[in-house]
């Protein structure tokens, strides 16, 4: 992936050459109390005329395991499709009521759940539940482009192949205080540079549905 | 002291003063552990009534809460939200409702910027303020996004429930609701068995009964008592309703005292209806209590029966003691003191009735004032030296009277003129000493001593003479009297004695009353008697020495009361005394005139006949030289 990304980053520069050569942002996300941040996603919001070359971006999968979504975030680039497999032995009903988009799969199994899967065109985080476990939730980041990336446990979210130029970054946590995706820093990328910057971010108590105890019973995953 | 008027009463006051504060004691204790039981049991029952209360409040809270988050995380429910449409969200909401079989009243969607989205109830909010707004602040700040409140809406308090609606992720907070009103009430009583009200009072002073199981004048009463009966939240109270008790507990419903709103919940119970098993309690004991104190009395009144029966049949057979009846002894039929005490009374009164026969006896066979002397005295023998009259009376004439007669007629005769002179020696103060043949012995002056002894002996005297005289004329008394020094007192032998009297009186009064045959005369009286007894004419008879005493002594005959003698008894009397005279100087012609007239003149013609045939004696043999007119008298 990492390997497809630069390619095709090095294949836009040499195309347009408006912007210099690509370099890597590294993000380090951590709270108030200097805690690393992880499943924030960072995104690079590019100018329509480059945007194309970060366009389109690969299907993603979430798997149904356990009676979670795994991943519980992904990102991918509007138009692209994410496929719901189910791992587990019982039959899920995934949903979605989010203002992006809404829809639902009613119950399916194990067979043939490759064929399940929901294409997003429109940019926005999507929300996906399961109608049957309330506590299955998974964020779905619709980025406009590939330049987006998920901080992991030590909150770091880096990207390999980042233009020069000057350009936003948005920061989005489903805890965010302010949920909107409007977090946005302007930054200017230099050629041969490594950009590494930290942001402190507040998040907001987080409330999850509980999961049933009963749920953890090993006999129908 | 208290005064009784009979044993049974005191008996029953003393048992009455011993029952009343033992059974009073009793009563108190029992009683007062009884009403303190009874509070306590009312105080825990309602405390505990309180407690359910609020636990139903609660499951009911928490049924609310289970209830609209099974409803309202239903597919279709979500699907419907998603709609974004508000007449198919609402009815859904009403679905909600529906399903909830009356545990939810009412709904409410509230978008995440307080905004109302659905609102059942239709107060026309369209975003959140007041305790609604408190309300999902609580409920933001909760982990699980859980809060509860009381509001009222269109007046009337509701349970309130806020949670979250997620889609997966929250999107909004659904606030179900329950009213608390006559249905939840009447619920809860049915669990704590208890009276339910739920008050509310907006702005401090004004108190509504929202829903209450009292009746609705008892509701009213509440209302109007509440405000001056307005204590501390869960202190106990006794209110009355209607005449009826109520204890009563305050359980405040509102989160604070700053809220506008102030619900109370207010759990009676009767204190009247639980009290009632210690009335009947009380009443069982009264009548118990009634019941042995009647006992008590009852066998206070036989107790004091078997006492007093006997008692009053005692006292009335000592009273007839008393009065002389000795005759029926007394029956008790009893082994105990009452018995021994009847017992005793039997032996008494044959004592006394022994006693008093002995008495009698004596009585008549002694003189009533010997009698007394002997029974008053010790009787022992030995005596005083007294001045002492002595009459000795004999009937002349009764051993001819007899001729015949059978012994038993003879006694008759006897008896009656010896009761006949008895009795005039009794009346004069006399006593008959004793009886021989037809002779009586009387004495005046032993045992008593009386300054008249001799001049009742006189009276007595005349009088036993005049009543023979009346009586059969072949009859005639020959009395002798003297008075002198005796001896009374009891004589013979220490087992057998006898009240007499002894001395050389007694003997002259015999010789005295012997000596009237001679004479011819009814009595012979002695000059010691005669100087005892002024009052009476005497005419001097003789000088003489009786037999066995060698003293010569004056003899008198009495003739009646000084002041009545006739003319001719003094003539005759004088006469007397000068033929006596002459007798004495030896000038026995004279003298043999003298007694010869009188011989020829007065009534008893064998004393002037006596001296005649001594002086025809003494004239052919002289008397002895230096005689002084004594007559000795040689045999008895």
């Amino acid at each position: 992936m990492k390997l497809r990304l630069n390619l095709i980053g090095g294949f836009l520069f040499s195309v347009l050459g408006a912007y210099g050569n690509a370099q890597s942002l590294s993000v380090q996300l951590n709270d108030g109390e200097g805690n690393p941040i992880s499943d924030a996603v960072i995104e690079i919001l590019l100018p329509d005329e480059i945007r194309s070359e970060y366009q389109p971006g690969a299907d993603a999968t979430v798997d149904q395991l356990d009676k979670e979504f795994v991943p519980n975030i992904s990102a991918i680039v509007s138009g692209n499709s994410i496929f719901f497999p189910n791992s587990d032995d019982i039959l899920h009903h995934v949903y979605s009521f989010s203002p992006t988009v809404s829809f639902n799969i009613p119950l399916y199994g194990k067979g043939n759940s490759d064929q399940y899967s929901q294409t997003f065109n429109s940019v926005g985080v999507v929300e996906i539940g399961c109608n049957v476990h309330d506590w299955m939730l998974a964020y779905i980041y619709v980025a406009e482009t590939s330049l987006s990336a998920i901080s992991n446990d030590i909150g770091l979210a880096i990207l390999e192949t980042v233009p020069s130029g000057t350009f936003e970054l948005r920061i989005w946590h489903s805890r965010l205080r302010d949920n909107s995706m409007a977090m946005t820093h302007t930054i200017e990328f230099f050629d041969g540079e490594q950009a590494n910057l930290s942001y402190t971010l507040e998040l907001k108590r987080g409330r999850r549905i509980r999961r049933s105890p009963s749920s953890n019973r090993t006999r129908y995953r | 002291m208290l005064a009784f008027g009979s044993f049974r009463s005191r008996l029953s006051f003393f048992l009455l003063c011993l029952l009343t504060p033992v059974l009073g004691g009793i009563f108190y204790y029992v009683n007062r552990n009884n009403i303190e039981y009874t509070e306590e049991t009312i105080n825990s029952y309602l405390e505990l009534g309180a407690d359910v209360f609020d636990f139903t409040r609660a499951q009911q809270a928490e049924t609310l809460q289970a209830i609209t988050n099974s409803l309202t995380w239903g597919f279709g429910f979500r699907a419907a939200f998603a709609s974004n449409d508000p007449a198919t969200l609402f009815g859904a909401s009403l679905n909600v409702l529906d399903r909830s079989i009356g545990k939810a009243d009412m709904l409410m969607i509230v978008d995440l910027n307080d905004n109302v989205v659905i609102d059942t109830s239709l107060q026309g909010y369209t975003k959140l303020s007041g305790a609604w707004l408190s309300l999902i602040e609580e409920a933001d700040a909760n982990e699980e996004g859980l809060a509860e409140a009381i509001v009222a809406i269109d007046g009337d308090p509701f349970q309130l429930i806020a949670l979250p609606l997620y889609l997966p992720r929250q999107v909004a907070w659904i606030i179900g609701g329950f009213a608390l009103d006559q249905n939840f009430v009447e619920r809860v009583k049915e669990t704590i068995v208890s009276e339910v009200s739920i008050i509310r009072r907006s702005d401090g002073s004004n108190l509504e009964v929202v829903a209450s199981t009292l009746s609705t004048a008892r509701q009213q009463i509440l209302a109007e008592q509440m405000p001056i009966n307005w204590l501390a939240v869960d202190s106990l109270q006794r209110i009355s309703l209607e005449g009826e008790e109520f204890t009563t507990l305050l359980r405040s419903l509102f989160g604070s005292s700053s809220d506008e709103l102030q619900v109370l919940a207010i759990i009676q119970r009767s204190y009247d209806e639980n009290n009632e098993n210690v009335v009947q309690f009380r009443t069982l004991l009264i009548e118990f209590y009634a019941v042995i104190i009647a006992i008590s009395l009852i066998a206070v009144v036989f107790l004091s029966r078997s006492i007093t029966q006997p008692l009053a049949k005692l006292a009335s057979a000592v009273q007839k003691i008393e009065e002389g009846e000795y005759g029926k002894p007394v029956e008790v039929n009893s082994q105990d003191e009452i018995g021994d005490l009847a017992n005793s009374v039997n032996s008494m009164a044959r004592g006394l009735a022994e006693k008093e026969k002995v008495r009698d006896l004596l009585g008549k066979v002694v003189s009533q004032q010997i009698a007394e002397q002997l029974l008053n005295n010790p009787v022992e023998l030995g005596g005083e030296e007294k001045i002492v009259t002595i009459l000795f009376s004999d009937i002349k004439g009764f051993t001819s009277f007899c001729e015949g007669l059978r012994p038993q007629e003879v006694l008759v005769q006897l008896n009656q003129v010896l009761s006949t002179i008895s009795n005039i020696v009794e009346k004069h103060n006399g006593v008959v000493d004793k009886f021989q043949g037809d002779a009586v012995m009387a004495l005046f002056g032993a045992p008593i001593y009386s300054e008249f002894d001799a001049t009742n002996a006189m009276s007595a005297a005349l009088e036993i003479i005049d009543a023979l005289e009346i009586g059969d004329s072949r009859l005639r008394a020959c009395i002798g009297i003297s008075t002198g020094l005796v001896v009374a007192g009891n004589l013979g032998s220490s087992n057998r004695l006898n009240y007499s009297v002894i001395g050389d009186t007694v003997n002259l009064s015999a010789r005295l009353e012997s000596l009237t045959r001679l004479y011819n005369v009814t009595n012979i009286v002695s000059e010691a008697s005669r100087d005892a007894a002024p009052n009476y004419f005497y005419m001097e008879l003789d000088e003489v020495c009786v037999a066995g005493k060698s003293q010569a002594i004056k003899i008198f005959q009495l003739v009646g009361l000084s002041d009545q003698m006739s003319a001719e008894k003094l003539a005759m009397s004088a006469a007397f005394a000068a033929a006596l005279k002459a007798y004495r100087a030896q000038n026995w012609r004279l003298a043999q005139r003298l007694f010869s007239q009188l011989a020829a003149s007065c009534d008893n013609e064998t004393l002037p006949k006596v001296f005649l045939e001594r002086i025809e004696s003494f004239q052919i043999t002289p008397p002895a030289e230096g005689w002084d007119g004594v007559y000795i008298f040689g045999k008895k």
